[in-house]
């Protein structure tokens, strides 16, 4: 038996969005797992690279020091890194902050909401807890990026054509139809 | 009306003939080339040529092709690919330049930038997204600006005017500091049917009915099948 | 009570109610208050009859109109990189200091803005600043606070000038304290006119003056280089009733000068210069765009405009200077049309050119002050004259306005052919190391490169020659260059407005050492983007910042890439970007 292709995933500034796009590849994803190994991955619990990943999935943009980290893993781990959806390929929703300084974002989000715990004055921070950067960031401004799947999610057919043709190749693993910014 | 004279241009070597002193892109378009275009409606002349995304190169050198009226004997070259990455390029510098979060957009499906990065292939934007502040004018009775997905194709600013023919429209500041604005009197003055208008004027989401959010299904917007995407 | 709406109300009759005289009509405006308000702007809207947006539209397209007041006083300062070098920094940080502001501020009392503005023409005087439209020149630190002290006091500003240290050719004709600089004078331009004809023949027809011209091979001075007796063959041949001359004094790319020694020096020529190609095209009527940087020229013109309509050796020809209010764009030949027609100085689209159709859609020859006063001289002494000089392809002379490293800054009167080494060491280059030849827009030459010559085959320049020496950082002097574009772009196509903003990121990428190898080939593609898709020649040629340098300086650029550097991981300060944060949770609430 051929050695598995190995899969890593991670969602950084995201929704999860993408992860539920790929997913939605539905019986696919029994045909995917026969030749494919999850590595580290939110679908599989895996919470460090346990080996070398033929392609690593980047879902969300950089928000905090710890996507930062995360990224640079990613990068360390995968042969291909590729920018799954609107917020890794530019921010997407959460990127909407940039243009607002980060203090005014910390204080509308944690002092002046109506549902902020009754006097309390404080914007969240420990050593445990990931620091906020200035903005969000696309992540191929952090590390290289190889391939970019635009969408918001990218759709489970876009993804499906991307992952098996960069594994396994095949023509054009990001057809031009398939794309979508939304 | 002038008499209509036929003259032969040559088009990726292609000899045609077409009306003399019509616009490159009509006649490129007659042809059955699709040439891209984002300012560009028809008829209007002089034309808007802001975008230049109907790069063409026309005896040699390379020029908007909206802008150009056919003479005899051009050379024209539509299909090179160092065109398209010109096209493309200009595509995605207005992707950079606004801040385009296609997802939250009540145009997306029906905009005319998002259609044209589809239709070139664009993943994502070559230049770095920039994320500059643009502000939002909410103030008309039933017209509001949004900024950051304004692309300055000008439509908007020269296109368009009210009933007494006044511009309502117009552009401040200049460069990339370059914002629309609207006269807040004359919008209130504007009929339903001129709002919509202004609406539908616009590429892209940056002129938009108050109170009115996603009024189209996904599933019937312009891009949902790749069918309808092709004009 | 002040009655603002009877002033303007009288200032837009003046005009006659005219819109095309809007940038007049505002510059009246602006005379009576400093500023014109979003109040005024309606008021003048209304009475002209268009929308209100359309005043505002042009009030903030240019940099000496505001919509806010911008103090009683208003000083610009230089930001030409020849200004900087020249220590304009440390003035704008005394003035900051002196009136409690930032770049862009009024002082509490309001009676001082402070604001920047491109070249302003006295790279020859740097650093300079406008200050209520005069040129106060050679800037130190004390010099800036002594004049504030001295407006502070009540006292005129023209006083304080009258007594700064005079220079070199001290202007008194302007009484002011700048000098004309002419380093090198002759062979033709500024040439002995003893033996001239006193002034053209009156006899000389449209045709012979053409043809005099056409034969001597003039070429615009203006830089794109077109013959001048063919474009006025071409305006004349349009078939039109009136045909316009327009004389484009909107000398706005950094570091030249030239004009405004020629505005000052040559005006009677110049004016003959634009009867004649009146006579030539058939025009009775010529306008002259002065940049609002001259504005302290106006008067001196104005005097010699009335003298020489008064003499009319051509014949009767009416000449009036329209002022413009600060865009450089406008110093493309169809933004000035469009800025003279009262409107934002955008380009429009070409074909038709200006010799089909111009101002107010006439048939109209625009030509550079350089090049109508060249055609005077022509006219009057004959085509082989000027084919003395220069070489077969590029006859005749030009001017160069020189300025940065060198002991003689000012204006260089040179035959075409002429060699940059000739012309480094007459103007006493030190150690020159990078020559901006035709300024931002043209080209970034090696100074070692001494046997390139001056002509439009090679080093094809609209006069502007930057000289600077081995000690200056040159990616400080193509950032200032970028800027400067990104400044002055208009914003109407997508290219130049979005284009010149990434191409100067992109050049402080490699300033600040974050470039990597892969970004080496982004200077050329996309500065090919903006220069290839570009609706008119700003956007056409500011990419020459990075191209031309490049291609000067490769290893300006290899030297910036440290190829240590990761492929795959980028330079990312996850300290700075998390310093806000540091800096806000650590605030008490």
């Amino acid at each position: 038996m051929t050695q598995k292709k190995v899969i890593a995933t991670t969602s950084l500034a995201g929704c999860f969005g993408c992860h539920m796009s790929l997913l939605d590849i539905d019986l696919r994803l029994l045909d995917l797992v026969e030749v494919v190994a999850f590595d580290r991955s939110p679908l599989t619990d895996i919470k460090t690279f346990t080996r070398r990943a033929d392609i690593g999935l980047i879902e969300g943009g950089v928000c905090n020091d710890e996507n930062v980290h995360v990224l640079r893993l990613f990068r360390e781990h995968c042969d291909i890194l590729v920018s799954m959806g609107a917020c890794a390929i530019m921010g997407g929703l959460p990127a909407l902050r940039n243009e607002i300084p980060l203090s005014e974002c910390l204080e509308e989000a944690y002092l002046r909401v109506p549902t902020s715990a009754g006097g309390s004055r404080i914007i969240p921070h420990h050593p445990d807890l990931p620091k906020i950067l200035d903005r969000v960031y696309p992540c191929h401004e952090i590390v290289k990026i190889d391939y970019f799947l635009p969408g918001c999610p990218p759709s489970a057919e876009l993804i499906w054509r991307a992952v098996t043709g960069l594994l396994f190749g095949g023509a054009d693993p990001i057809p031009r139809e398939l794309i979508r910014y939304d | 009306m002038s008499e209509v004279t036929k003259v032969g241009i040559v088009v990726d070597g292609r000899s045609i003939e077409v009306v003399e002193g019509a616009s490159l892109v009509d006649v490129l378009r007659l042809a059955g080339i699709d040439v891209p275009t984002l300012c560009w409606t028809r008829d209007v002349d002089p034309p808007l040529g802001t975008c230049r995304v109907c790069a063409v190169r026309v005896d040699g050198r390379e020029v908007a092709a909206c802008t150009l009226a056919v003479r005899a004997g051009m050379q024209v070259e539509c299909a090179a690919p160092d065109l398209a990455e010109l096209q493309q390029g200009v595509v995605e510098l207005l992707f950079a330049e606004g801040n385009h979060f296609c997802p939250a957009c009540e145009k997306s499906g029906d905009c005319e930038l998002q259609t044209m990065g589809y239709r070139m292939g664009m993943t994502h934007s070559r230049f770095p997204y920039r994320f500059e502040s643009y502000s939002l004018d909410y103030r008309g009775q039933r017209l509001m600006l949004e900024r950051n997905r304004c692309i300055h194709c000008k439509r908007c600013t020269d296109l368009f005017t009210d009933d007494e023919g006044h511009r309502v429209f117009c552009f401040l500041g200049k460069g990339s500091q370059t914002q629309v604005v609207m006269d807040l009197e004359r919008e209130a003055k504007l009929s339903e049917h001129k709002c919509d208008e202004a609406v539908a004027l616009c590429p892209v989401g940056a002129i938009l009915r108050k109170g009115r959010g996603f009024d189209r299904p996904i599933g019937t917007r312009a891009s949902d099948t790749p069918e309808r995407m092709d004009r | 009570m002040h009655d603002r709406r009877g002033e303007l109300k009288a200032i837009v009759q003046k005009f006659a109610a005219d819109r095309r005289r809007l940038i007049d009509i505002l510059w009246a405006a602006h005379e009576h208050r400093g500023f014109v308000s979003t109040d005024d702007a309606a008021a003048i809207a209304q009475e002209l009859g268009i929308s209100t947006g359309h005043v505002a539209e042009v009030v903030s397209f240019y940099h000496f109109f505001h919509d806010r007041p911008v103090g009683r006083h208003t000083i610009y300062l230089d930001t030409s990189i020849i200004a900087e070098h020249a220590g304009q920094g440390a003035v704008r940080e005394a003035l900051c200091r002196e009136l409690g502001v930032k770049v862009g501020e009024v002082s509490a009392d309001g009676l001082f803005g402070l604001l920047e503005t491109s070249c302003i023409g006295m790279s020859d005087h740097a650093p300079a600043a406008l200050v209520d439209g005069l040129p106060v020149p050679f800037l130190t630190p004390e010099r800036a606070v002594a004049m504030v002290a001295w407006l502070r006091a009540g006292r005129p500003l023209k006083d304080w000038l009258a007594g700064l240290a005079r220079g070199d050719g001290q202007n008194t004709a302007l009484g002011l304290p700048i000098s004309n600089h002419l380093r090198n004078v002759g062979p033709f331009l500024f040439g002995p006119e003893e033996n001239d004809p006193p002034v053209v023949a009156q006899t000389a027809t449209a045709d012979e003056i053409i043809d005099t011209v056409t034969r001597s091979g003039l070429r615009g001075r203006g830089g794109a280089g077109f013959s001048t007796g063919k474009k006025w063959d071409l305006c004349r041949k349009i078939p039109a009733a009136t045909r316009y001359v327009v004389c484009n004094a909107d000398e706005g790319e950094p570091g030249t000068f030239k004009d405004r020694v020629l505005l000052t020096e040559t005006a009677d020529l110049l004016f003959e210069g634009m009867a004649l190609a009146g006579k030539a095209i058939g025009a009775t009527e010529g306008f002259l765009y002065l940049r609002a940087e001259y504005r302290y020229l106006l008067e001196h013109l104005e005097t010699r405009r009335r003298e020489f309509e008064a003499r009319a050796p051509l014949g009767p020809f009416s000449i009036r200077i329209q002022l413009g209010a600060g865009a450089y764009i406008c110093g493309e030949e169809s933004a000035l049309l469009e800025s003279m027609e009262g409107k934002r100085g955008e380009p429009r689209i070409k074909p038709p050119f200006p010799v089909e159709s111009g101002y107010l859609g006439c048939p109209t020859v625009v030509n550079n002050v350089e090049t109508l006063i060249l055609a005077a001289l022509i006219v009057r002494r004959g085509s082989d004259a000027f084919r003395r000089w220069g070489t077969e392809r590029s006859p005749g002379v030009r001017l160069l306005s020189v300025s940065g490293d060198v002991e003689f800054p000012g204006i260089y009167e040179i035959p075409w052919g002429t060699s940059l080494g000739e012309v480094l060491d007459r103007c006493g280059a030190r150690e020159p190391h990078l020559v901006q030849v035709g300024g931002p827009s043209g080209e970034v030459v090696r100074a070692d490169a001494v046997e390139r010559v001056f002509s439009y085959e090679d080093l094809s320049t609209g006069g502007s020659l930057m000289v600077f020496s081995r000690d200056r950082d040159r990616f400080e002097i193509l950032e200032n260059f970028s800027t400067f574009f990104v400044n002055e772009s208009c914003g109407n196509c997508a290219p130049c407005r979005a284009g010149n903003v990434v191409l100067r990121d992109l050049l402080k990428r490699f300033k600040n050492g974050h470039a990597r190898a892969e970004d080496l080939p982004k200077l050329d593609q996309w500065a090919r983007i903006v220069s290839q898709t570009s609706r008119c020649g700003l956007g056409m040629t500011s990419p020459r910042v990075l191209t031309t340098s490049r291609k000067a300086f490769p290893e300006l650029y290899a030297d910036a890439i440290d190829q240590k550097k990761s492929p795959l991981f980028y330079d990312f300060d996850v300290a700075a970007a998390t310093a806000e944060y540091d800096r806000r949770v650590e605030e008490p609430s």
